[in-house]
């Protein structure tokens, strides 16, 4: 399965575009830009309903108002980063590949990330119906900030993991 | 159809062959071309390297390190310039040396800085450093390509076919790791020490064009003509003023 993985990293690091954007002085500035502009509207959005559910900012609308508000911008957000993320990877593909907090990032925490977020997404349709939140939907909407804060945790240490592998 | 594009692209059936070459230098009547590089002038205050996109290699150095853009020796020697051959050469056959360059990563940077070796010369890419990096040459002429190298990891053994000029070499995970590597299809070129030195050793007798390049300075063309068994020395002078 390393194997598989390996290869394709090597393979996509070697691709013509990839070589391009590792190595021109203006290309990977941009796509950092690209990525971290889709984690801001992504990371940003989920933030922004999770305190409403915490019961944190405005009570002109209810979160199932805000959280459908914010839906087209949440979903545009992860597209857009993970379309960036996805070339910056591949400029050092075999590199991330063994480094531990990109394995724990990319392999655990952003999928279940995801799923997590789906989930309280779809619950806050019915949690945030009324002004005031349950307590269920106070402690998922904490659970997923703290998520967030903990994949942009591990991405911060990605370059401290470089003596390992 | 995809066929005929493929030929048409193809820089090889679209050029006539040239036949090899298969006179050698001859060593009895052969000379050689030396010199010194030097700077005048007050060299430029070396930029310090920021290594926060890579904070292992931060940790490698108890002061922070400086761009080699520009190196100097006593009395302005200037280190770190490739001097070679740019045009005079008849048609020789020169046979590549049979041990490999060397490129080392140690400390997080590329050693050396500026390195020559001829076409298809094997080139061994060493990663000394407790740390994983990524190699990545960016030529003009040759292929470009890009592979990680683990801690402890072999060396990468390689080699390019055809001349080019100043590739840069980078990592893709430390960007201010940078060297200079520069082919060609004949022995004669140098890279100055701190000591600003240069030997062209070998050199038929004829009149030839030598360049001199420097990172930050660019180059400099010097005519020189050498007789049989003749040795003369020339010296470049940048300026710091630009």
């Amino acid at each position: 399965m390393y194997q598989l993985l390996y290869a394709f990293a090597h393979w996509l690091e070697n691709t013509g575009w990839a070589l391009n954007i590792s190595g021109s002085t203006w290309a990977y500035p941009y796509v950092q830009l690209i990525h971290f502009t889709g984690l801001s509207l992504w990371v940003g959005t989920n933030v922004a309903v999770d305190l409403h559910l915490l019961g944190i900012g405005s009570k002109r609308l209810t979160s199932a108002e805000l959280n459908n508000a914010l839906f087209a911008w949440n979903w545009t957000g992860l597209a857009i980063a993970v379309t960036g993320g996805f070339m910056l990877f591949a400029t050092a593909a075999t590199s991330f590949i063994i480094n531990p907090a990109f394995r724990l990032k990319l392999g655990l925490l952003v999928p279940l990330g995801i799923i997590l977020h789906i989930v309280v997404q779809q619950k806050t349709k019915t949690w945030g119906q009324a002004k005031d939140t349950p307590g269920f939907a106070k402690f998922m909407g904490g659970l997923e900030l703290l998520w967030w804060f903990a994949v942009a945790t591990a991405a911060a240490s990605i370059p401290y993991f470089e003596h390992v592998g | 159809m995809i066929l005929a594009l493929g030929a048409c692209s193809s820089k090889e059936s679209s050029e006539p062959e040239q036949p090899a070459p298969t006179a050698t230098v001859d060593p009895t009547t052969a000379g050689a071309i030396t010199g010194t590089v030097t700077l005048d002038g007050t060299p430029p205050t070396p930029r310090p390297i920021i290594m926060t996109a890579g904070p292992e290699c931060a940790k490698l150095h108890s002061t922070p390190l400086t761009y080699p853009e520009v190196v100097t020796g006593d009395h302005g020697a200037l280190a770190n310039v490739l001097v070679y051959v740019k045009s005079g050469l008849g048609s020789y056959r020169y046979d590549l040396p049979t041990t490999p360059a060397s490129l080392d990563q140690v400390g997080c940077m590329y050693q050396p800085h500026v390195l020559g070796l001829m076409a298809r010369q094997k080139l061994d890419i060493k990663n000394t450093d407790p740390i994983v990096h990524n190699v990545h040459p960016v030529p003009h002429e040759n292929r470009a390509w890009n592979q990680s190298q683990p801690v402890g990891g072999a060396a990468i053994e390689t080699e390019f076919d055809h001349a080019d000029f100043a590739i840069p070499v980078l990592c893709n995970l430390h960007p201010w790791m940078r060297a200079y590597v520069f082919v060609f299809s004949h022995p004669y070129f140098d890279v100055t020490t701190t000591a600003g030195t240069f030997d062209l050793k070998n050199l038929p007798p004829g009149t030839y064009t030598i360049e001199a390049w420097q990172e930050k300075y660019g180059t400099q063309d010097q005519t020189v003509t050498i007789g049989p068994k003749e040795s003369k020395a020339v010296a470049f002078r940048f300026s710091a003023g630009g």
